[in-house]
């Protein structure tokens, strides 16, 4: 999997270990603070309702690692609570996520939410297309025009193969993809 | 008299079909639907595909998004018990709401 915005470019590998729990190694380059974090993480989903027309998810996601930063290296803890409940149509997810690496984040949170839409109900291996809106919300940016964060994207995905793209508010892009082994 | 020769007609009748039917599934292998709960995204539902085609009773597995359905054709003379068909799919996160086997007959609600 990997993510790059405005904000960071990210490399990120899961595996799966059963329904209730995930366990990854993330690599991150923070552009304008030119930090970088190596991270072990660990997903947990904590709650999940099935129906037949919807699937919503509570997951626990943590990570630990080490953070560097101006020749400056710290140990990096990151702790988040992500939510999502999705039909064939629609689409809202919500993560708030905060951290803390010693002398170079004195402890920092974000959240994110998402809504879409999907404008066609694709079958079983067919091209699926999303329609989505994210909010980001950086407390603590340095920027004021980075406190706020609006991107709409689109998400295309088929098979095991699955890519976002989109630009914010600022002109910044957005281009994450993920492949399923 | 009448009433047996009617029955001996219907019995002759059919049973040819009884037999037909039975040579068709060992044939081909039994037809298992699961109806699933939750099986809304097809990102998600690879997984499903992965498990059950990595069982050696199953010869082809189809997901069908719409109806909520797995269908599940079984390698001719070979099984897959409903408790295990059960394990597979929770084990990937969804609930079973219920199996049915060949036909609507045979149908275990879970």
């Amino acid at each position: 999997m990997q993510t790059n915005n405005w904000e960071k470019n990210r490399l990120h590998y899961h595996y799966t270990h059963d329904v209730n729990n995930s366990f990854g190694m993330v690599l991150e380059y923070e552009d304008d603070t030119n930090r970088q974090n190596l991270n072990g993480q660990w997903n947990h989903l904590f709650a999940r309702s099935n129906t037949r027309t919807s699937q919503a998810n509570l997951y626990l996601k943590s990570q630990l690692g080490i953070a560097k930063k101006g020749g400056r290296y710290a140990p990096n803890t990151e702790v988040g609570l992500a939510g999502d409940w999705e039909t064939r149509k629609f689409f809202t997810s919500y993560a708030v996520t905060g951290r803390y690496a010693n002398g170079i984040d004195d402890g920092s949170f974000h959240q994110k939410g998402r809504v879409g839409i999907a404008p066609y109900v694709a079958g079983y291996g067919e091209l699926h297309t999303w329609l989505m809106l994210q909010l980001e919300h950086h407390p603590e940016s340095f920027n004021d025009d980075e406190k706020v964060i609006l991107t709409p994207l689109v998400r295309l995905f088929k098979g095991d193969y699955l890519v976002e793209l989109g630009i914010n508010n600022n002109g910044g892009p957005l281009l994450n993809w993920t492949a399923r082994f | 008299m009448k009433y047996v020769n009617v029955i001996l007609l219907i019995v002759s009748v059919s049973l040819p079909n009884v037999w037909s039917n039975s040579v068709e599934a060992s044939k081909y292998g039994e037809i298992i639907t699961a109806h699933v709960k939750g099986m809304v995204c097809d990102f998600c539902a690879r997984g499903l595909e992965k498990v059950f085609k990595s069982e050696k009773a199953v010869s082809k597995i189809s997901v069908n998004l719409n109806d909520s359905v797995v269908s599940i054709r079984m390698k001719p003379d070979k099984n897959l018990p409903d408790k295990r068909i059960k394990e597979l799919i929770l084990k990937n996160g969804y609930s079973v709401e219920k199996i049915t086997r060949g036909d609507a007959k045979s149908e275990t609600k879970t």
